[in-house]
């Protein structure tokens, strides 16, 4: 078994930059996390030239702001960290799995999944596949690194080798040989299963410190020299997790790899530093965040078959809105348009503060073509239509019509239009009469004379009526409230056409519901 | 249909543009729903962009028309040409209908010549349908027809029934030429029960 761990670190820190694409560009800016907001904030994550100029964790973010003002020569940005951030980092984290294999274990920034079994997609070797994982998540926003180990706890110490890419040998003496150069700090930071130390539990640390303290004064510098070690006197003195470290750094792993299921749906959210109340600055919040969802799909292979966006709002509430789709996309342009049209026609009450954008997948599938008939339209670009059609004419418009199980003429239903290439049918059509709706049917203003109608009057319909065929009774769902009773009338009005109308018995209203065409 | 057919010779231009003009209660939406019937009985993708939703599925459903393969698109007249070219755009489909009910099929010269360039390109047959030939839009086929005569049953001291439909059909314009002996065919649509 081969197993690859991609391990992104301070991923909190990158769950904010990647929110930002701007900043992701500018990687000699100095930013620096903080915990919460305010000046008194601890910091919590830094990039390389905030570290270069004397920063570290721990500090204030007014300290941070001092010795920033003294050794750098651009502005400190200050940014704060973000719950909904650093979970949708780990769900893309966890995605990059997913992209390489079915199942994948995870753990706060890290992710395991097995890749043995990709040597014939990438016959040049495992340091190919390391290298597109690691492009994989660069895709996402993300910066990692990769080890590939026959075990999940030797490929954790691995990814904190130095080098993008490591790739440990899986029996164990070589895995025993690879890690024995390494500094003990290494294995140390390896045995806390978070990926930031400042998200690991207080006791661990604390445990971990006390472990690297007494190995330090035994004159252990480096992993080599723990393996060099009797294992069941480490474990005398050292407890459980020293015999762990001791038992990893001979290359031997009893570790399980616990798979974990792909979610069902994907999301992507932020919170923001400001309140927006217009559409324009939320529509480009927006943007970051499908393309971000969208990119999450695609390298699974899947595409966006519905959506539910949810907008914080200042000072409390959500504002929760279901989109559904023709069917599946990965047009960023067209759920964004999608996305607007629906806030355009129900703004939020409030400002907002915060968005969420949770993204049902579904799979494109492909169909196989027919020698004799038409190929018909290409699954793909189809579904790219009807999601444009839908965001142009909204969704309960587009579709195939279905007949209405009532007993009201104009009622239909509108359902899911899949193309598919059945065999074709040869029954023959006849032509007959049939009538063109209005929806709703037209109120109408009628002069009744001895015979029924005699003259019609209503917004597009002035006429006389030369014939009129009635009345038809019909009614209907009379055990319920909604029940209805009407007369029907087929008349031929002097404007040349031949109108269906109703009245209405229960208040004597009456309606165009359409002509004969 | 046969009779349609004949006269145009064939059936709707592949890749061309037809025009189907005719005022209310002229057979229009009949011969629409007949043309996309018969693409779809062929095993062809067919769709009918609707100016108001005018289609009945009952109707359509009692000519014989596979509802479940039929794309409609409900719209209205200024979301039409786009909603078509969309269609269009997506290739694969052998009829594309725009029925545009009693409103005027109003665009630039250029969005129908982009329509005419999409379907020609597709190998779409596309059929535009409004109460009047639309400007500009100059297609391949011209057809006009003519206000119905509708066919009662009874009447005096029975009461009337509605039984028929009679209309005539025009052909102003035929392979891209307009015809200058026009001729007329007779359609006869009997009520559906």
């Amino acid at each position: 078994m081969r197993l690859a761990c991609a391990y992104a670190p301070q991923l909190a820190l990158q769950a904010v930059l990647r929110r930002s694409p701007e900043w992701l560009q500018h990687k000699q800016q100095a930013i620096v996390l903080a915990a919460g907001p305010g000046e008194r904030a601890r910091i919590v994550g830094l990039t390389g030239a905030a570290a270069q100029a004397g920063l570290h964790k721990g500090l204030t973010v007014h300290q941070a702001r001092a010795l920033g003002s003294a050794r750098l020569d651009d502005r400190l940005e200050v940014l704060v960290r973000s719950e909904a951030d650093t979970q949708a980092a780990q769900a893309a984290l966890n995605d990059v799995g997913f992209s390489f294999a079915p199942r994948v274990d995870a753990e706060p920034g890290r992710v395991f999944f097995e890749v043995g079994d990709l040597m014939q997609l990438y016959p040049e070797g495992e340091a190919a596949i390391a290298r597109a994982i690691t492009s994989r998540a660069a895709r996402l926003g993300l910066s990692v690194r990769v080890a590939v180990a026959g075990s999940k706890g030797i490929a954790r110490i691995a990814t904190r080798a130095t080098g993008e890419h490591v790739l440990v040998p899986s029996t164990p003496t070589g895995a025993a040989a690879f890690l024995a150069a390494l500094p003990l700090q290494a294995g140390l930071q390896a045995l806390t299963k978070s990926g930031d130390e400042d998200t690991a539990l207080p006791a661990d640390v604390r445990a971990i410190a006390e472990l690297g303290e007494q190995l330090q004064r035994w004159g252990v510098r480096r992993l080599g020299d723990l393996a060099a070690l009797p294992l069941q006197d480490v474990a005398l003195r050292l407890g459980e997790q020293g015999a762990h470290l001791r038992r990893l750094v001979a290359g031997r792993d009893d570790e399980p790899f616990a798979p974990v299921l792909p979610p069902d749906a994907v999301l992507e959210g932020t919170e923001l530093d400001y309140a927006l109340e217009s559409i324009e600055p939320l529509a480009f919040v927006l943007r970051g965040l499908v393309d971000r969802v969208l990119t999450r799909l695609s390298c699974r292979n899947l595409a966006c078959n519905g959506l539910t966006l949810r907008l914080k709002l200042e000072p409390r509430g959500y504002d929760v809105r279901d989109l559904e789709m023709g069917a599946p996309t990965r047009e960023a342009q067209t759920l964004l348009q999608l996305l607007r049209l629906d806030i355009a026609r129900r703004p939020p009450t409030s400002p907002v503060i915060g968005a969420e954008i949770l993204a049902r997948p579904a799979r494109v599938r492909a169909v196989q073509l027919d020698f004799l008939r038409p190929a018909g339209p290409p699954p793909e670009r189809m579904a790219a239509t009807l999601a444009r059609l839908t965001a142009l004419v909204g969704p309960e418009n587009v579709g195939a019509p279905q007949v209405a199980d009532s007993f009201k003429e104009e009622e239909c239903h509108m359902v899911p239009w899949r193309w598919s290439s059945a065999p074709a049918e040869q029954n023959t059509l006849t032509p007959q009469l049939g009538i063109r709706r209005y929806r709703p049917p037209q109120p109408v203003e009628i002069l009744m004379g001895r015979d029924g109608p005699s003259a019609m009057h209503g917004t597009g319909f002035s006429a006389r009526i030369l014939v009129a065929a009635g009345p038809y009774r019909t009614s209907s769902e009379w055990w319920k409230d909604e029940g209805w009773s009407r007369d029907y009338w087929d008349v031929h009005a002097s404007d040349g056409a031949l109108y269906r109308l109703h009245q209405d018995r229960e208040n004597g209203d009456w309606f165009v519901d359409g002509y004969y065409d | 249909m046969a009779v349609v057919d004949e006269v145009i010779g064939g059936g709707w231009p592949r890749g061309g543009l037809s025009e189907v003009a005719g005022p209310r209660s002229s057979g229009r939406m009949t011969l629409l729903l007949m043309s996309l019937g018969n693409a779809l009985a062929a095993g062809e993708a067919a769709a009918l962009v609707d100016v108001g939703g005018g289609l009945d599925p009952r109707w359509a459903q009692t000519l014989g028309v596979p509802l479940v393969r039929l794309l409609w698109v409900r719209c209205d007249a200024v979301q039409a040409l786009p909603a078509a070219d969309m269609v269009l755009g997506a290739g694969g489909f052998g009829l594309l209908a725009i029925d545009f009910g009693d409103q005027q099929a109003k665009a630039p010269m250029g969005a129908w010549q982009r329509l005419k360039r999409t379907a020609a390109e597709q190998r779409t047959a596309l059929v535009v349908g409004a109460p009047y030939r639309p400007q500009g839009a100059l297609g391949r086929v011209a057809l006009r027809l003519q206000p119905g005569r509708p066919g009662f049953a009874g009447g005096g001291a029975t009461p009337a029934l509605l039984v028929d439909l009679h209309t005539q059909a025009v052909v102003e314009r035929n392979s891209g030429e307009t015809t200058n002996a026009k001729r007329d065919v007779a359609l006869h649509w009997p009520r559906a029960v």
